[in-house]
C-alpha cells in the first residue's frame, strides 16, 4: 500500500474492513448468546477477525492522507491535517470511533471546525458521521476573543464539498475551551512541546465537582454560556477576523475583507448533519 | 494542556537521515506546499517507490518529525546558514530552517553527510538551542543544548566586541611569540584599529571578517559608534572598565567561551620550558601604551 492510499487502495481496505466487521459482529452476537461455552471454531473465528481488524485500522491510520488544508495568519504555516477526501464511508468520518493519525499542528492551532455540502448521495457505512452542516459558519464566542483568528478553506470530499474551518491563536487557553475536532467525538493535537493535547468539549473533568453547585442552585443564576453558531461570516471576514483560502488555490495564500470571498451567503442547509447508513438526517442537538 | 519550563524539557537532538533522493517524491507524493525559498535546497530527483519505501520503514513517532521536517524544507521562512570557525582548521557549516514567524517555535538544522547523499535533520525546540549550542559549540565542540550564557547586542556593538576578541587573540598569541605575559587590558585605539583591520582583510580565522559577509550591508562604523560599543557591552557585564576609561578587560567567562584555542588565559604556555616559564613569572606585568605593540615586528602591526 502507498502512503497515503489511493482510492484504490482505501476502497479495497474499506471494503474488507466492513465485510469483516459485519462477520465479527455475527459472531460477536452467536457468542454472546450461545448457552454455555461457545464453540471454540467461533471464538478462534471471532479472535483472528478483531486481529484482522485492528491491523486494518492501524494500516488505515498511517495511509490516511495528511493533506495540506489551511495556513496560520500567525505563524504563516500551512496546516497539514489528516483527512479522508475520497468520501464519507472513510474511517476518517466515523464520529464515535475516528481512526486518524496523531496530527501535528502549528503551534497557534486552537481548534478545526468545519462544513460539508453534499455533492451526491452520502456514501454508506456502518457508522454515524457528523460532517457540520452544508455551509461554513463561525463560532462567535471563540472568534471574538481578541487574539483568535480563523481561516476557511475548502477541500474535496469524493463528489462533496467540504469547508474546514482552523482558529489559531495565542493566549487563547485560559478563555477558550477548544471544540472538538471536526467530524470526531473529541479534540486532540501535539503540541510544539511534543505533548498529546486531548480534550472532551463539554465532559466534566472527574476531579473537577463544580458541577453540584449548578444542580443545587436556585435557578436564579444565569445559566453558563455555550457556544453558538453564526453563519453570517460577512461581519467577521470585513472585522479580518475571518480569513479566506480561494477553493483550488496551490498555494494556500490567505486572504482578507469580503471583496471576492466565495464563502459569503453559500446556498444550503444551516441544520447540523447526521449521516446514517447512506442518509442524511438533521442532527438537532448538536445544532442546539 | 501541560506547560513545560524549558530547562526541564528533554530537547529532542536526535538525528534524523533523509536520503536527499526521497525528499522530492515525498514532497510529491504528500501534497506538500513548497515556497520560493525552499528551491535554494534544491532537491534531487528520486525514485517514488523506493522514496515510498523507505518513508514505510521509519518508525510512527519519527514520522511525525519527519512530515515537520519535510514541510519546513518545503516552505521555510527563514533559512540561515551557519558556519562556526573552531581554532583555526575546523570549519563546520549548517543551516537553521524555520518554518513559522512565530519566534519561539522549532527550528530544524539542516546539512549533508559527507557523501553527500543524505540530509542530516536535528529539531531544534527553539532556535535559542542553536544560540546555545553555537556558544557551547565553540567552547568544546559539545552537543546541541541549552548555555546558560547568552547576550543580545546590536549590530554595531557586535562587531566592535568580535574585533575586541580579535584583539584579544592577537595580544595572546603575541605574548606565546614575545614569551611574555599577556596584556589584560585593550586600548580602545587598538580597538579601532582592530574594526579596520578586520573590514579590511577578508581573513576568515579572524571574527570580524568571517562574519562580515553574512551581515546585511558592510558597516560603516564612525568613531563615536566604536568608542560608544564598549560602554554599552561594559553595561552587559561583557566587559569591565571604568566610566570614562578608554582601556577594557574582557570579561573572564566570555574570554573562555569565545576563546577556544587558548587552554589557559594569561600563564606561560604548557610547552615553554622551565626557565622561559620562570622569566615570564618574574618579568612584571607592564600596562603598555598601544605604540609599543606597534614596535613587535612578529605580527601585523597595530
Amino acid at each position: 500500500m502507498n502512503t497515503p492510499f489511493t482510492e484504490k487502495e482505501r476502497r479495497r481496505l474499506l471494503d474488507d474492513y466492513f465485510r469483516d466487521q459485519e462477520r465479527a459482529e455475527e459472531l460477536d452476537y452467536e457468542v454472546a448468546t450461545t448457552v454455555g461455552d461457545a464453540p471454540e471454531t467461533v471464538v478462534q473465528e471471532l479472535d483472528s477477525l478483531r486481529d484482522r481488524l485492528a491491523d486494518a485500522r492501524d494500516l488505515y491510520r498511517l495511509n490516511v492522507p495528511v493533506l495540506p488544508l489551511s495556513r496560520c495568519p500567525i505563524t504563516g504555516q500551512v496546516t497539514y491535517h489528516s483527512i479522508d477526501p475520497y468520501g464519507l464511508d472513510g474511517l476518517w468520518w466515523d464520529n464515535q470511533v475516528p481512526i486518524r493519525p496523531v496530527e501535528a499542528l502549528p503551534s497557534t492551532f486552537i481548534m478545526v471546525l468545519g462544513a460539508l455540502r453534499l455533492g451526491a448521495s452520502p456514501e454508506k457505512a456502518p457508522f454515524p458521521v457528523r460532517p457540520g452542516p452544508e455551509v461554513p459558519y463561525v463560532v462567535p464566542e471563540v472568534l471574538s476573543h481578541p487574539e483568535v483568528k480563523a481561516v476557511v478553506s475548502t477541500v474535496k470530499v469524493g463528489p462533496h464539498t467540504a469547508y474546514p474551518v482552523f482558529y489559531y491563536g495565542v493566549g487563547w487557553e485560559k478563555d477558550i475551551e477548544p471544540m472538538n475536532n471536526w467530524g470526531a467525538n473529541y479534540w486532540s493535537y501535539l503540541d510544539r512541546d511534543g505533548d498529546l493535547r486531548y480534550n472532551v468539549y463539554g465532559a466534566v473533568p472527574v476531579s473537577d465537582d463544580s458541577y453540584l453547585e449548578d444542580l443545587e442552585s436556585d435557578g436564579d443564576e444565569d445559566e453558563d454560556e455555550s457556544y453558538t453558531v453564526d453563519y453570517d461570516l460577512r461581519r467577521w471576514v470585513e472585522e479580518g477576523k475571518l480569513l479566506w483560502i480561494e477553493p483550488g488555490d496551490q498555494t494556500f495564500t490567505l486572504r482578507e475583507g469580503a471583496s471576492g470571498c466565495p464563502y459569503l451567503d453559500l446556498p444550503g442547509s444551516r441544520v447540523f448533519s447526521l449521516i446514517v447508513d447512506g442518509e442524511r438526517l438533521e442532527d438537532v442537538d448538536e445544532e442546539d | 494542556m501541560a506547560v513545560k519550563n524549558i530547562d526541564d524539557q528533554e530537547l529532542e537532538m536526535r538525528e534524523y537521515l533523509v536520503p536527499r533522493a526521497a525528499v522530492q517524491p515525498l514532497l510529491t507524493s504528500f501534497s506538500v506546499v513548497c515556497n520560493r525559498l525552499g528551491e535554494v535546497l534544491d532537491h534531487p530527483k528520486g525514485d517514488a517507490a523506493q522514496a515510498t519505501r523507505w518513508w514505510q520503514s521509519q518508525k510512527p513517532d519519527d514520522q511525525i518529525i519527519l512530515r515537520q521536517a519535510l514541510t519546513a524544507l518545503a516552505s521555510p521562512v527563514l533559512m540561515s546558514d551557519i558556519a562556526i570557525m573552531r581554532g583555526d582548521q575546523g570549519l563546520v557549516q549548517t543551516t537553521l530552517v524555520k518554518e513559522s514567524l512565530r519566534e519561539d517555535d522549532p527550528a530544524f538544522l539542516v546539512g549533508t553527510d559527507e557523501g553527500g547523499e543524505n540530509l542530516r535533520l536535528r529539531r531544534l525546540q527553539s532556535p535559542e538551542v542553536m544560540a546555545g549550542t553555537i556558544l557551547m559549540y565553540l567552547e568544546a565542540g559539545s552537543d546541541p543544548g541549552l548555555a546558560e550564557f547568552k547576550f543580545e547586542v546590536n549590530p554595531t556593538e557586535f562587531l566592535v566586541l568580535l574585533a575586541t576578541l580579535d584583539l584579544h587573540r592577537r595580544s595572546y598569541l603575541i605574548s606565546l611569540l614575545e614569551h611574555e605575559e599577556m596584556r589584560p587590558s585593550l586600548k580602545l585605539e587598538d580597538v579601532q584599529n582592530s574594526v579596520n583591520d578586520g573590514l579590511e582583510y577578508p581573513d576568515p580565522r579572524w571574527l570580524v571578517p568571517f562574519v562580515v559577509p553574512i551581515l546585511p550591508e558592510k558597516p560603516q562604523l564612525d568613531w563615536n559608534a566604536i568608542w560608544q560599543a564598549p560602554h554599552c557591552s561594559r553595561y552587559r557585564g561583557l566587559l569591565t572598565g571604568g566610566t570614562w576609561c578608554s582601556a577594557y578587560r574582557l570579561r573572564s567567562r566570555l574570554r573562555l567561551r569565545l576563546r577556544p584555542w587558548s587552554s589557559s588565559s594569561d600563564r606561560a604556555p604548557a610547552g615553554a620550558s622551565r626557565s622561559i616559564r620562570a622569566r615570564i613569572k618574574a618579568k612584571p606585568l607592564v600596562m603598555e601604551h598601544p605604540s609599543s605593540v606597534r614596535r613587535r615586528k612578529t605580527t601585523k602591526s597595530y
